[in-house]
């Protein structure tokens, strides 16, 4: 019961994020620049001299935006992945499942590099290539995951019922896997925001000037020692959200762990 | 243990095709990029890049391309200076990083694990918060936070230019996930019966703890540390660009802004090959730990 007030809460203060973000502007350069924190700017200026907390603000909802489109595009590639290993004769599935486990091996940031040279750095880009690059991850604990559901009691009493192979597929099996799937996508949401921020770290991408965290961050580098605020704040805002990501997600997984 | 080995050569055949494949479709190249920006006219690039056979048919640039990489006989794009000269200068650098790293690491998570799983309360309080933000902390942020503080708190550290410090920061990550590994694993051991069975012989609760839990545990934490080759790789990446220090993450990200693929391509295939050789030699040894485990 706890939890959900707990979500109740983080939505409540999340919409005010989001009103209070289109009261702001953050690209206005409303002080002096690499100001320290004051009662007038919460956590200082930048080097332009633009608000960091406005921009924080901001900043916040691109930055979820952004590692949510991440998130879709790596549970779409894992669901496609799965989708080929899964039905289909034996030995498409013995190949398949090879490929995915050689996919595994390629760590997520060479994928990730690779399909930015592919591509322009934009923020979308990044988006893409941090997506890409956790596809063969969702995709074996999604086929993991259904080959423990196929072999579950209730599917074998579906087939001897005589179910077709899409009915059971349509109302038994995706189904079931739908909350692994949630739990799944969360740990992905968490990763993603981690890793758009590294490559907007590494310089290999997003929009300068937008006050996305890992931009601020970017940008922060190189007047930190003056004004360590500017890489001190983004950098706490990202762990505290990937905190309360993983918090929700190891919250689901016991339950789902519980009810199996 | 033959389809292990074959499955291990499949792998390393698909990451090379697939790099292969992804930057045959690439557009641009650090040639055209050079001779864009220093003025040269089309015939001039195209001259250049069929010099260096760059437009080759596929068939032909991919043959090439696994020559290459066997024989170690090709140049960078950018500078002109032969790989196998390029990542001889930065593997040292690199595996001295990575290797400090998990030195650091290893024992920290061990301890932070153990004390998560079987501490007082209070100490399992608060290792597991520590787990929960080193968790959720990105190696650059812990990176950068450490370039601030050094300064102050470690000069002779800065001044120099030790591998201590970037070690760190990569080293804070993997304790988070090696310290969740082991309070998982060491939990679930002492949910067996055994441990009831041993306690009940009065065995002492420091030898069920190392010569029961632990040892049965270890299966479990030596595969974390494998899986978390992946996590060492990118920490590596990143702490590399920021803190400037040379090694072939940081030579990987410049060849990627500069669109240098013949680099790219090497970096990445041998990133894979080791990422893949490791993995199979862990499974080797969860099998020498664990009898149940045959290799198939």
């Amino acid at each position: 019961m706890i939890h959900r007030h707990l979500i109740a809460a983080a939505i409540v203060v999340g919409l005010m994020i989001v009103v209070a973000a289109q009261l702001t502007d953050p690209s206005a350069i409303v002080g002096q620049p690499l100001e320290p924190p004051s009662t007038q700017f919460l956590i200082g200026t930048d080097f332009l001299g633009r608000d960091v907390g406005a921009r924080l603000l901001v900043g916040g909802v691109d930055t979820i935006l952004f590692a949510s489109l991440a998130t879709v595009i790596a549970i779409t590639a894992g669901i496609l992945l799965t989708a080929l290993t899964m039905p289909g004769p034996r030995r498409q599935a013995t190949m398949m499942t090879a490929v995915l486990s050689a996919l595994l091996s390629i760590p997520p940031i060479l994928i990730a590099m690779v399909a930015l040279v592919l591509t322009d750095a934009g923020r979308l880009q990044i988006a893409f290539s941090t997506g890409i690059s956790m596809g063969a991850a969702v995709g074996v604990f999604l086929s993991s995951a259904s080959r423990v559901i196929t072999g579950a009691e209730f599917v074998t009493a579906a087939i001897s019922l005589g179910g077709s192979e899409g009915h059971i597929w349509s109302r038994h099996i995706v189904p079931s896997l739908a909350p692994y799937l949630i739990q799944q996508a969360m740990v992905v949401f968490s990763y993603a925001l981690i890793m758009n921020a590294s490559l907007n770290v590494l310089g290999l991408g997003g929009a300068p000037g937008s006050p996305e965290w890992g931009s601020m961050l970017a940008e922060g580098r190189y007047s930190m020692r003056d004004a360590p605020w500017l890489v001190i704040a983004p950098g706490l805002a990202l762990v505290v959200l990937v905190m309360a990501v993983n918090g929700f997600a190891r919250v689901l997984e016991r339950r789902l762990t519980t009810w199996r | 243990m033959t389809r292990r080995l074959f499955s291990a050569i499949f792998s390393i055949w698909f990451a090379v095709t697939l790099t292969f494949l992804l930057l045959r479709i690439a557009p641009g190249n650090a040639i055209h990029t050079a001779l864009i920006s220093s003025g040269a006219g089309q015939a001039i690039i195209d001259e250049r890049e069929a010099a260096l056979g760059l437009n080759a048919p596929i068939i032909e640039a991919y043959v090439r391309a696994w020559w290459e990489l066997v024989s170690g006989n090709s140049v960078s794009l950018a500078s002109g200076i032969p790989i196998h000269m390029l990542i001889e200068g930065q593997l040292a650098a690199t595996a001295e990083l990575a290797a400090v790293a998990l030195a650091l690491a290893i024992p920290t998570g061990l301890v932070t694990g153990l004390v998560a799983a079987r501490g007082s309360r209070l100490g399992r309080f608060s290792a597991q918060t520590l787990i929960s933000i080193l968790l959720a902390t990105p190696v650059y942020w812990s990176g950068l936070l450490i370039l601030i503080a050094a300064p102050a708190l470690f000069p002779a550290l800065i001044q120099q230019q030790s591998v201590l410090l970037p070690a760190a920061a990569i080293a804070l990550g993997l304790t988070g996930t090696l310290a969740r590994a082991t309070e998982t694993s060491i939990r679930a051991q002492y949910r067996e019966a055994y441990i009831l069975a041993a306690r009940s012989r009065g065995v002492p609760e420091l030898s069920i703890l190392t010569r029961h839990a632990l040892r049965a545990g270890a299966v479990p934490i030596t595969s974390t540390i494998t899986l978390q080759l992946a996590f060492l790789i990118s920490g590596v990446v990143v702490t590399e660009t920021v803190f400037a220090r040379a090694g072939l993450g940081r030579t990987l990200v410049n060849a990627v802004l500069v669109q240098d693929f013949p680099v790219v391509q090497a970096i990445v295939a041998l990133t894979s090959v080791l990422t893949i050789a490791i993995l199979f030699l862990s499974d080797g040894v969860c099998a020498r730990l664990d009898p149940r485990i045959r290799m198939e």
